[in-house]
């Protein structure tokens, strides 16, 4: 058997860890932190290795107003992803992100494969 | 030791698996006429004109004056002769009557080399010139018969154009159920080959630039992952789907469907949901989006994408806007319906058609004569039932042959220095099966819109190609799990599931 395809060894993509922001909770990218609409704020960076990036998973739906999507798609709106600077672990961070008071679930993310066999 | 050096002008290669061939390129040669003159003209030539003596010399003089008109690089003999044998030919050529017989004149000198003689080439400059120097020269007394030389080709076996093998023969999944899908069967119908509809596949690379791929495949996102494994993987997706039906390399199954490809790894990191995202927006109702992934779910085996909620909800946004999304089950050997997945994706329903893989049926890779020395697949179990590496449970909808699918990519079947030329019969797993649904989708699709001028929405189309599937079979060799499918797997194996 071939094993399944997955990413080679000189591969530069890194695996993030995904959180789901709890509902209220938005993202402001510019400045990386955390917010509410009652002004509560949450600054991660301490947290977090130098030259880390927080983003949005789908960055097209962030600035969308929320009342002119579907359900499915306000729930992806809350999906953020938290990369780390090369060589850092995503596993090492992921109890710590869980603790943020914007923070609904979070994990590392799967590294994918591709589903050959053969 | 000395390295091997392929022959010159030699067109395949020996490799493990036996002799391929390559890639025929037409040489860089001009084009050129063959000029007969008739037995009897007393014409001769040089180098850059015709000539004969006096009593004839009017004959040769109109066939300069018809060449006077083109850049002529050379006039020579067509079967290499010497100048002399050349300037023999006159003393014979003038004591011969009007249209002599060969066998009548032997003793007049009208033996093999005069005959000869009498072939003449014209080569131009320019290539285009050949054809209307022959039509002139065509109309001269002196000349028999003036033709453009033909540009020869390799021979090959009935049926093959020049250049790669036609592995069509050993893509059963095209054909009759309940082996194929029927595919080839309703391509007569309008919209049936997949018009109209377009594809998007998620993975990670794909060789755009592959022969029997329609050109103009784009990158509508993602950074693809420089990997050979990666790059046949998508390749051979592709070819399932779209490759180009011309009695060389294969056939796709909705080959007038068009094909855009979005890479999972977007900013560098991998995001299928953002990928997902993005061909929703790139695409209408009625087109179709294939997930061609997996990754390690909590059991450590590999699982279906909508695992995730983040790209469950993608999924569910897709299908939505009336996009049929497919998405490969994976090849964990895992059971869906287990407890330790209760609450997630992979016990709800996304709207997508997730497909497993089937064993194929035995024949498949007799056709045309070759894979009979491939690995004894049967040992898999009965045709149509699942291999054991494929993930079930209930949300998996329908299974695709998933073993040894022929198509483009790797090199197994056709190898050679291109990877353009590159084939294969050995594309398995989910992946291999999940590109036959994805391209049933888009033949049925398409044949919606041309009949009744708008697509299916997509619950309906899984729903169609469950109802009207091949059943799946029974037991599965190696899986310690098999009686714990539920779901109604079932191949798309009727041709009714493509008739609308």
């Amino acid at each position: 058997m071939i094993p399944p395809v997955t990413l080679p060894a000189n591969s530069k993509v890194r695996i993030p860890v995904d959180l789901k922001l709890k509902p209220g909770w938005r993202l402001d990218p510019t400045h990386g932190f955390f917010e509410t609409d009652s002004g509560e704020r949450f600054t991660p960076h301490k947290d977090l290795p130098k030259n880390s990036r927080i983003v949005y998973k789908v960055p097209g739906l962030a600035g969308a107003d929320p009342s002119k999507l579907s359900k499915h798609e306000r729930d992806l709106q809350r999906y953020v992803q938290v990369i780390l600077p090369p060589g850092e672990s995503p596993a090492d961070y992921v109890d710590l992100i869980r603790k943020w008071p914007c923070v609904a679930e979070a994990h590392t993310a799967p590294e994918m494969s591709l589903p050959q066999h053969g | 030791m000395p390295k091997k050096q392929q022959a010159k002008g030699q067109t395949g290669q020996q490799t493990k698996e036996g002799f391929v061939s390559t890639r025929f390129e037409a040489p860089d040669v001009p084009d050129y006429v063959v000029v007969e003159l008739r037995y009897e003209s007393p014409v001769a030539f040089t180098a850059s004109r015709f000539s004969a003596p006096a009593a004839a010399a009017p004959k040769a003089d109109k066939l300069n004056e018809a060449l006077a008109k083109y850049d002529v690089a050379a006039i020579r003999s067509h079967f290499g002769l010497k100048s002399a044998a050349v300037r023999a030919r006159v003393e014979v050529a003038a004591t011969l009557p009007p249209e002599p017989a060969p066998e009548k004149f032997k003793d007049k000198g009208m033996d093999t080399e005069f005959i000869q003689s009498g072939f003449v080439q014209v080569v131009p400059k320019n290539s285009r010139d050949a054809d209307k120097i022959a039509k002139e020269l065509n109309r001269k007394e002196a000349v028999w018969k003036a033709y453009v030389a033909p540009r020869p080709v390799p021979a090959m076996p009935a049926g093959a154009a020049a250049g790669s093998r036609n592995f069509e023969p050993a893509q059963g999944y095209l054909y009759a159920p309940p082996n194929g899908i029927g595919a080839a069967e309703v391509w007569s119908l309008a919209g049936a080959k997949g018009k109209g509809i377009t594809i998007c596949d998620i993975e990670g690379n794909w060789n755009r630039q592959h022969e029997d791929l329609p050109s103009g495949i784009q990158l509508i996102g993602g950074t693809v992952i420089n990997d050979l494994g990666w790059r046949n993987h998508g390749t051979a997706v592709l070819g399932e789907m779209i490759s180009i039906p011309n009695n060389k390399g294969t056939a796709g199954i909705s080959h007038e469907a068009k094909a855009i490809v979005h890479s999972a790894v977007v900013s560098g990191v991998f995001n299928a949901a953002a990928a997902i995202n993005n061909a929703a927006n790139a695409l209408s109702a009625g087109d179709v989006i294939l997930i061609e992934l997996q990754a390690t779910g909590p059991n450590g085996k590999y699982v279906a994408m909508q695992f995730w909620g983040d790209i469950f909800s993608a999924i569910v946004a897709a299908t939505a806007k009336g996009i049929t999304v497919v998405e490969a089950a994976g090849n964990g050997n895992e059971n869906f319906d287990l407890a330790v997945f209760n609450g997630t994706g992979l016990q709800k329903d996304s709207g997508a058609i997730v497909v497993g893989a089937g064993v194929p049926p035995a024949n498949h890779v007799d056709f045309d004569g070759f894979g009979a020395s491939l690995t004894a697949y049967t040992s898999l179990g009965v045709p149509r039932s699942r291999i054991f590496f494929s993930n079930y449970g209930k949300i998996v909808n329908v299974q695709g042959w998933g073993w040894h699918v022929t198509t483009l990519g790797y090199g197994d079947a056709q190898g050679g220095a291109s990877e353009n030329s590159w084939y294969t019969l050995r594309f398995s797993g989910t992946s291999s099966a999940s590109p036959i649904i994805t391209g049933a989708v888009a033949c049925l699709q398409g044949r919606a819109k041309a009949k009744n001028g708008s697509p299916l929405p997509p619950n309906k189309v899984r729903k169609f190609l469950m109802n009207t599937g091949t059943p799946q079979e029974p037991g599965s060799r190696g899986a310690a799990n098999a009686e714990h499918r539920t779901a109604p797997e079932s191949t798309v194996g009727d041709q009714e599931s493509l008739t609308l």
